[in-house]
């Protein structure tokens, strides 16, 4: 069952009638920015990503296991869907990366797959370390990540964000240009990276040219900079952008505002540019214009954080669970 | 002109860099541990202004150009989080930026990457219609030991990770515990081994005939190298598959058994062909070159 306190300090941010009643004001760049190659939770402290040698104190009895979240064991978004499935008499587990591979076997004959036990999986894989804490234990990572990125795309049972053999986590890149030229959007907006600041290559009264430091995130509107050393990214976006933000899960989508903007059809598009990136579970941003009369994606987040799924959280949690157990 | 990214300590790019000289291809070289202390910028979509910075010499990057690519990003093995920091940004803006610019590249960094998960990979190639040996992944010692005592068995990395392979038996897995694993073994096929590599339309293989388990590691076996000429349809195969996981250059690993039946084992996506090329009269780099220059692959988004 879950904890009481953990629910108590959730449930103010997940009720239905918490959700925003306008749209979101940021001066947050509107790109889709991973610094790894490596699917990863966007937002999680590096402290929090480095890889913790414990699974050989773990033990999973995978006899009654029917649930495998791989995940942080700091990651909230797993956590919650962990607690909701035991709430509903649902033997489940969050394991990290190397657990999680030394649950399964993989049998590969005669172009048959058999995979045991066959259980629905949450992947929410943490990135490695950006610098290799030993060999053995970025060789075990390796070898860990690539057992289950193996078991994810071969078994029977339902996956959330399934890999496939062109790419573990959907075709979401680094850079948020490709990834709109894969979900079919027209770019329009040039996406530069670099190692000094990049400067608004011209003079645009309509957009504002964005520099991010990728080391710290920290965003600013150019002419200011943004302190550290880099290496930047940089974008055009509206100088005073508006967000609302589409969380997807198959056919389902929900919006995180009760603005109205239904004539926007934001639900409808964000469903399709998620199916588009071969993926089943997201999140989009996207700008408003001022007018409202008009709306452009700039993120999609295959790997969202609690934070930014918690408006929606009540249908959303629910609705996880029922995609994993069907 | 092409361009050649990668170590400046790699082999097989600086064996492909020569060669192309030798040619008299004029070759940009794109050595990543100068640029990552130069300057870059690198734009989606390309606006004419893309650049790197090599000791201190600006290294304009032509879209419309054709890449020979071995891109590695060392920015684990740093000791300095900036400078880690540095390499990771290069590697993976440098791999968006080739994944969409209309020219050759050899290959797409995002191309086939299944071999980094080889249950997968096996996987694939057998439904593209290759014989692949039976494989177990696992860190269960008695399912390990059970696979290892039906039949030679062979261990393998799980990952790309380039490692030796041997031989193991069933007992090998008796004081093995689930935290040393994930292990992944395979059905070993007794026979030679066939190096093919495919270029483009074309295919070059080498038959390698050792008792070593390993024939790339030196051991006190003998091995005899000769070129090869693979069964049509076999060829067809391979051309097919290759164009199918959107790779120009790949380096296929086969075992043949002496009743002819070829097994395959891996496709690799960034083959150290340099090794076999010298042996087979340069005629995979002859493909690689006329592929690179040729200019005529578009872009795969």
């Amino acid at each position: 069952m879950a904890s009481p306190l953990k629910r108590e300090r959730v449930t103010p941010f997940i009720k239905a009638t918490d959700r925003r009643d306008s749209v979101r004001r940021s001066s947050k760049l509107p790109l889709t920015q991973r610094m790894f190659w490596m699917p990863g939770v966007e937002g999680v402290k590096e402290d929090e990503k480095a890889v913790a040698g414990i699974s050989a104190e773990i033990v999973v009895d995978s006899g009654s296991l029917e649930l495998v979240v791989v995940a942080h064991p700091s990651d909230q978004l797993a956590k919650e869907l962990v607690d909701l499935a035991r709430e509903q008499k649902r033997s489940a587990m969050v394991l990290d990366v190397f657990a999680a591979a030394q649950l399964f076997s993989i049998s590969i004959d005669s172009a048959q797959a058999m995979i045991e036990p066959d259980l629905p999986l949450f992947l929410r894989v943490p990135a490695p370390p950006m610098l290799r804490t030993s060999f053995d234990e970025e060789f075990l990572f390796n070898e860990s990540l690539a057992t289950l990125w193996s078991v994810a795309a071969l078994c029977k049972s339902p996956v959330i964000n399934r890999p496939t053999s062109d790419s573990f986590g959907g075709r979401v890149s680094h850079s948020a240009a490709l990834t709109e030229l894969r979900a079919g959007i027209n770019t329009t907006s040039l996406e530069i990276f670099s190692s000094s600041v990049a400067p608004a290559p011209v003079i645009d009264v309509v957009r504002q040219w964005y520099v991010q430091n990728i080391m710290t995130q920290q965003t600013t509107a150019w002419p200011a900079l943004p302190e550290g050393h880099g290496p930047y990214c940089a974008r055009w976006s509206d100088p005073e952008p508006v967000y609302e933000v589409v969380v997807v899960l198959g056919i389902k989508a929900w919006r995180c505002t009760s603005v109205e903007l239904g004539y926007l059809e934001l639900n409808e598009q964000s469903i399709a540019l998620v199916q588009r990136l071969g993926l089943i579970f997201a999140t989009v941003t996207w700008v408003i214009a001022h007018d409202l009369s008009s709306a452009t994606a700039v993120n999609i987040e295959p790997f969202p954080l609690m934070e930014q799924v918690k408006y929606v959280w009540p249908e959303l949690g629910p609705a996880l669970l029922e995609e994993l157990f069907s | 002109m092409i361009y050649a990214i990668g170590l400046g300590t790699d082999r097989t790019l600086r064996y492909t860099i020569s060669e192309a000289m030798k040619r008299g291809i004029e070759v940009n070289i794109i050595d990543l541990r100068a640029a990552v202390i130069g300057e870059w910028r690198l734009a989606l979509p390309d606006d004419g202004g893309s650049f790197l910075t090599l000791a201190g010499k600006t290294c304009s990057l032509d879209p419309q150009a054709s890449y020979f690519c071995r891109i590695v990003d060392l920015s684990m093995v740093q000791t300095d989080l900036e400078l880690a920091a540095r390499w990771r940004n290069l590697v993976v803006s440098l791999a968006a930026w080739l994944e969409h610019i209309p020219g050759t590249v050899v290959n797409r960094p995002d191309a086939h990457c299944s071999n980094a998960a080889k249950p997968l990979h096996e996987y694939v190639l057998q439904c593209q219609g290759f014989n692949v040996p039976a494989s177990l992944t696992s860190s269960d010692s008695s399912c390990l030991a059970a696979f290892a005592g039906a039949g030679p068995t062979i261990v393998k990395t799980v990952s790309g990770v380039r490692a030796n392979s041997r031989l193991v038996v069933g007992d090998e897995f008796n004081d093995f515990i689930a935290a040393q694993g994930p292990v992944h073994l395979q059905r070993y096929i007794a026979g030679a081994d066939v190096r093919a590599h495919v270029v483009g339309e074309d295919v070059h293989a080498e038959l390698i005939q050792s008792v070593a388990i390993d024939y790339r590691n030196p051991s006190k076996y003998e091995v005899v190298f000769s070129s090869c000429t693979l069964p049509d349809e076999l060829q067809k195969k391979l051309v097919r598959t290759s164009r199918a996981f959107q790779l120009l250059l790949v380096g296929w690993d086969f075992k043949v058994t002496d009743d002819g039946v070829y097994w395959c084992l891996e496709a690799n996506p960034m083959p150290g062909y340099d090794w076999y090329d010298r042996r087979l009269g340069y005629k995979i780099t002859t493909s690689l070159l006329d592929l690179l220059t040729s200019g005529s692959i578009s872009t795969i988004v």
